[in-house]
């Protein structure tokens, strides 16, 4: 009980908790965590020529000659250790480039309310990294300027080819191009190897398990008296359900994002396979903060599905961790997981430049992105053989990198669907159960779509 | 139980014999709720002193105690953690004075004056206090960024002079004085502006070491109206905010939490033992009490 | 203490004459004033006003005029805000109901334990009041792991003693026990620190006087400490009962809301509305609505504990 000046602290200090903490319902967790000795397990990369990939255009981006000694500031929601690497990249540009152009990276706190209120007072830096999801919602604070087609051609010939699809489509918002890959993470399966080689379950390799080797797995684990799976509610109930809803063939939304379909029969058929999953392979963990994790970390699970963000904490607090793409649990492939892009703040074409020349030098070189646990966005990073060297954990995980979930470009998309939608019905299933889930996912989705609607028409207004 | 203020001067506690059954019981009462404060501060503490992949096993002493947690927010040259201390001196410090001076003066008038407008002003006044406080927020910045104050200190403090909380706390201490030195005061030709400086101030010591403490602690935690305000122009940073820019946007570290908030709070706490030794004083020198 | 009123006081004033104009009070107020309209005053009607429109800071061309529609909207059961608005309207009255008698009672009651001369006094004042030092999250965090169902640190105590503790965050009413826990750990000291300054301001001389007279402790409780303080729990109460509303940190941090959205506050509403979806004419309306009730509430304890003096 504080008076109202606390109450605000209160509010951005319970803000920031839930873009710190492992994810909330509300805003769309990203990984982070820098990557520490690689120690963890991961395949060996294949042989092959680095830094290009057969079918990227060979052209290495060009910094005009006409851009000279320009200081970039680049702010971003990476704080804490997480944004290490992206200091120390920023930090190797600055000292090698010929243009004499200077990148500071400044990781700001709460960096959405940061933005917006930076655009209102007109106090904005020349870029910053965002997360996809929002994107949408920055251009329509005002806080972002699209990428023109000579800026474009600085990061290169045909930027788009340098992505996958998944990646680069949300980063284009009314017809503008709004935002430049830098990573995607999608959810990770992490095993216990010590459990698995107890019940000798042989470990995931490069490629997701199929259906069949993933229920095989979970059988042998009972068998060897181990508690297969911890599946816990909020953040993870969540994002398993918007994996299994893909992997039904389903999907949360219509392409653009206009109609929300996840009370079809992909969205029943993805309840009653977590419940199943749940019910029959793990603990009853349920509350906030993780405590699935927890269970896992504790050694009373061997497998967990959870944010890429726990890959560093993995390492650094069990020795026992292997590290997997998510696999396939229904009928076809597909994973959850958001992304960082770069998006331009300013409006000064000088400025502007400089950060199109700093953009293409840190997506050239983004295979040292792993190394701050991220899945480098880039398809040649992806394929660099040098990845399982600086990330071996990344590695293990990359393939999964294009098969990743990420919602249409719709300002407010995640929250409608997810913490006002399906979220609370996730929940409740797991905690209490559903009787209908039909008919609880019918009334979820209308309030998404109400939602969704009432928010087109105040931007169409 | 002691029920009336005690005289750290004074020898003879006057009529009030405190039986050896009401000590222990008091004594009791103290101790057990004392572990119920201080025991999770213990364990924050315990907590701090863990290298950060222990936190979570519940052993009261740590297996490998470390100090990194709070060495690391020091060690660290490229963080201006004194730049971090001195803003938040500064503005926290700066913020106290002017809650305590301005608010006492507005307190006294809606307590002891006769004035037009005063019922529904007072009215207004509280009526702000029930609005939560993100009502405020965009506003205030649009006119703190017209000003052009976005990235000063000035711009972190002014809007916190509004507050109201420090007026309707003084008001209520006032109103609880009792009016026969006033009123002597007046008596002697003493004008309102004496009589206030003179002999109501004096009197009000407790109260405003109080409401000194309270507010330096609310201005020391502030965080989401310095964040937004300095986040321009990164040397004005407080405490709060820097420490926040060592969290990882994506995982706590419970240790460095911990030690950050341990960090923080100590000169706060500080404060208050030297107010709690200040008030003593004081009271212990005023006529009336006692 | 008479029941002088101040016109009587002023009427001493050898400046201020009954009727006369005095500026005065004016220049008293006029500092606080001058702050408070710019930042309190003026936000505050312009909240009212941006409470009948669909208001688009960024983009003010978006802003368009609705009149009372957005109030509407919270008595409107066709309407977004409707359910959740409501349940986590009584959410937040469920949560004033468990927190507001221990912060209050509790804190008379510390402070009265607090009061006086003793041994290691300014140890026990300091830890009573140390917690209120840290920020929401620290407490948070600490709180939230404290009450973890497998592993934290209260039901590993409970286990040791051959309890099974309840999954204090997934299940109600346990999960409002466990907020209400961190939070009166948290903010006792507030409320204690000023019932204690409050205390000391009480005069010696009326205690002796009624211990001659024979009174007992509780008597000259009841009959001299609880009147002296009526004015400062006036404030005590408003000021928790307005905290207490203000709910946000700690159902973030230790249960996001949960279980099913049960411990979900109005201020969680409020930011969704407001911050979330930038519907700030919205989130506007809300909080009036909100504020009204609050000022009601606090209009009726002034009435029952502000009016009469002390005799």
């Amino acid at each position: 009980m504080k008076t109202r000046l606390t109450g605000q602290l209160a509010l951005l200090a319970a803000l920031s908790v839930a873009i710190a903490a492992c994810g909330g319902g509300a805003t769309s967790p990203s990984p982070g965590g820098t990557a520490t000795a690689p120690t963890a397990t991961g395949t060996p990369g294949t042989t092959g020529t680095p830094g290009t990939s057969p079918g990227e255009s060979p052209t290495a981006a060009q910094c005009p000659d006409s851009v000279q000694d320009q200081t970039v500031t680049m702010w971003s929601p990476l704080t804490g250790p997480d944004g290490d690497e992206m200091t120390a990249l920023a930090g190797e540009y600055s000292a090698q480039n010929e243009n004499g152009i200077t990148v500071n990276h400044e990781p700001q706190a709460d960096y959405m309310d940061v933005l917006r209120a930076g655009a209102l007072g007109n106090q904005l830096p020349t870029m910053t990294v965002a997360r996809v999801v929002n994107v949408g919602e920055l251009v329509e604070a005002n806080a972002l300027q699209p990428f023109s087609d000579e800026l474009l051609a600085i990061i290169g010939d045909d930027a788009a080819s340098l992505f996958p699809e998944n990646v680069w489509g949300p980063g284009e918002y009314a017809g503008e191009r709004y935002s430049i890959p830098i990573d995607m993470h999608p959810l990770v399966m992490y095993y216990n190897r010590d459990l698995f080689s107890q019940a000798s379950v042989e470990e995931p390799g490069a490629e997701p398990w199929t259906v069949a080797e993933f229920e095989a797995a979970l059988q042998a684990l009972e068998a060897g008296g181990v508690t297969p799976l911890a599946i816990g509610t909020h953040f993870q109930g969540g994002a398993l359900f918007q994996t299994l809803i893909q992997q039904y063939g389903g999907a949360l939304t219509n392409e653009d994002g206009t109609e929300v379909t996840y009370n079809s029969e992909a969205g029943v058929r993805a309840m009653d396979r977590l419940l199943q999953l749940r019910d029959d392979y793990s603990a009853d963990i349920s509350g906030a903060g993780d405590p699935e994790a927890q269970e896992y970390i504790g050694g009373s699970a061997a497998i967990l599905f959870h944010g890429p963000w726990w890959i560093t904490g993995m390492q650094d607090q069990t020795e026992f961790t292997g590290f997997a793409a998510v696999p396939q649990m229904g009928d076809e492939y597909a994973v959850w997981g958001g992304s960082h892009q770069f998006a331009l703040t300013t409006s000064d074409p000088a400025q502007q430049a400089a950060a199109a020349c700093w953009i293409a030098w840190m997506s050239e070189n983004s295979v040292r992105w792993g190394a701050a646990g991220q899945v480098p966005a880039r398809t040649s990073a992806r394929e660099d053989p040098e990845l399982a060297e600086i990330a071996p954990a990344i590695s293990a995980i990359a393939a999964s990198g294009p098969e990743v979930i990420i919602l249409p470009q719709v300002p407010g998309i995640e929250d409608a669907l997810w913490a006002q939608g399906f979220g609370p019905v996730v929940d409740r299933l797991l905690i209490e159960g559903v009787p209908d889930i039909q008919a609880a996912l019918d009334e979820a989705a209308g309030r998404s779509q109400q939602i969704i609607d009432e928010n087109a028409g105040a931007r169409g207004g | 139980m002691r029920l009336f203020r005690g005289d750290p001067d004074d020898e003879a506690e006057g009529g009030l014999k405190q039986g050896p059954l009401l000590m222990a019981v008091q004594y009791i009462l103290l101790i057990l709720f004392g572990l119920f404060f201080v025991l999770p501060l213990i364990w924050m503490i315990v907590t701090a002193l863990k290298p950060s992949p222990e936190w979570l096993t519940p052993n009261w002493i740590p297996e490998n105690p470390t100090l990194n947690n709070f060495i690391s927010v020091f060690a660290d040259r490229s963080l201006p953690v004194a730049r971090w201390f001195f803003n938040s001196f500064l503005i926290a410090g700066t913020f106290t004075i002017l809650i305590l001076i301005i608010d006492s003066l507005a307190a006294y008038a809606y307590a002891r004056m006769e004035f037009r407008g005063r019922k529904p002003l007072f009215a207004l006044l509280l009526a702000t206090l029930v609005m939560p406080g993100i009502m405020f927020l965009i506003p205030n910045y649009i006119t703190i960024a017209g000003l052009g104050w976005l990235g000063t200190y000035q711009g972190v403090i002014a809007p916190g002079l509004a507050g109201v909380f420090g007026v309707f706390f003084m008001r209520q201490f006032f109103l609880s004085l009792p009016r026969e030195l006033e009123e002597a005061a007046y008596v002697d030709g003493a004008s309102t502006w004496q009589t206030f400086f003179k002999v109501v101030l004096p009197l009000s010591g407790g109260a405003l070491a109080t409401l000194g403490v309270i507010t330096f602690l609310t201005s020391w935690n502030d965080f989401l109206w310095p964040l937004l305000i300095t986040a321009p122009n990164r040397e004005m940073q407080t405490l709060p905010v820097g420490l926040a820019t060592l969290q990882g946007a994506y995982n706590f570290d419970y240790g460095k939490l911990m030690a950050g908030a341990l960090i923080l709070s100590v000169p706060v706490l500080l404060l208050y033992v030297m107010a709690q030794r200040f008030i003593i004083r004081s009271i212990s020198t005023t006529g009336l009490k006692g | 203490m008479t029941a002088q009123t101040a016109d009587t006081v002023l009427a001493a004033t050898p400046r201020g004459r009954r009727r006369r104009f005095n500026v005065t009070p004016y220049l008293f107020i006029l500092p606080h004033l001058i702050f408070f309209g710019a930042f309190l005053g003026w936000p505050f009607f312009f909240g009212i006003y941006t409470s009948l429109f669909q208001f688009n800071f960024a983009r003010p061309e978006r802003t368009v005029f609705i009149g009372l529609q957005n109030y509407i909207n919270l008595f409107d059961q066709s309407s977004i805000q409707f359910a959740a608005f409501w349940r986590s309207m009584l959410n937040t009255i469920e949560f004033i109901a468990w927190s507001l008698p221990p912060l209050v009672i509790g804190a008379i009651f510390l402070a009265v334990l607090l009061n006086g001369r003793f041994r290691g006094r300014n140890i026990f004042r300091t830890v009573f009041f140390a917690p209120y030092t840290l920020s929401v999250t620290a407490a948070s965090v600490l709180w939230w792991w404290i009450f973890q169902p497998r592993g934290g640190l209260l039901n590993q105590f409970l286990s040791g003693a051959g309890f099974e503790g309840p999954n204090w965050l997934s299940t109600m009413p346990e999960a409002w026990i466990a907020i209400t826990v961190c939070t009166v750990w948290w903010t006792i000291g507030f409320n204690t620190v000023i019932l204690l300054a409050a205390l000391q301001e009480i005069s010696k001389d009326l205690y002796e006087a009624a211990a001659i007279d024979g009174a007992s402790v509780v008597r000259r409780f009841w009959h001299i400490t609880l009147p002296m303080l009526r004015p400062v729990l006036v404030l005590v109460i408003t000021i928790t009962l307005i905290a207490s509303a203000n709910l946000f940190g700690q159902p973030f941090i230790m249960t996001e809301g949960g279980p099913l959205q049960e411990t979900e506050p109005i201020m969680f509403r409020i930011y969704n509305e407001g911050i979330q979806r930038q519907q700030v004419g919205s989130a506007a309306a809300m909080s009036i609505f909100v504020a009204t009730v609050l000022l009601v509430l606090t209009a009726l304890n002034f009435k029952f504990f502000g009016q009469k003096e002390a005799n």
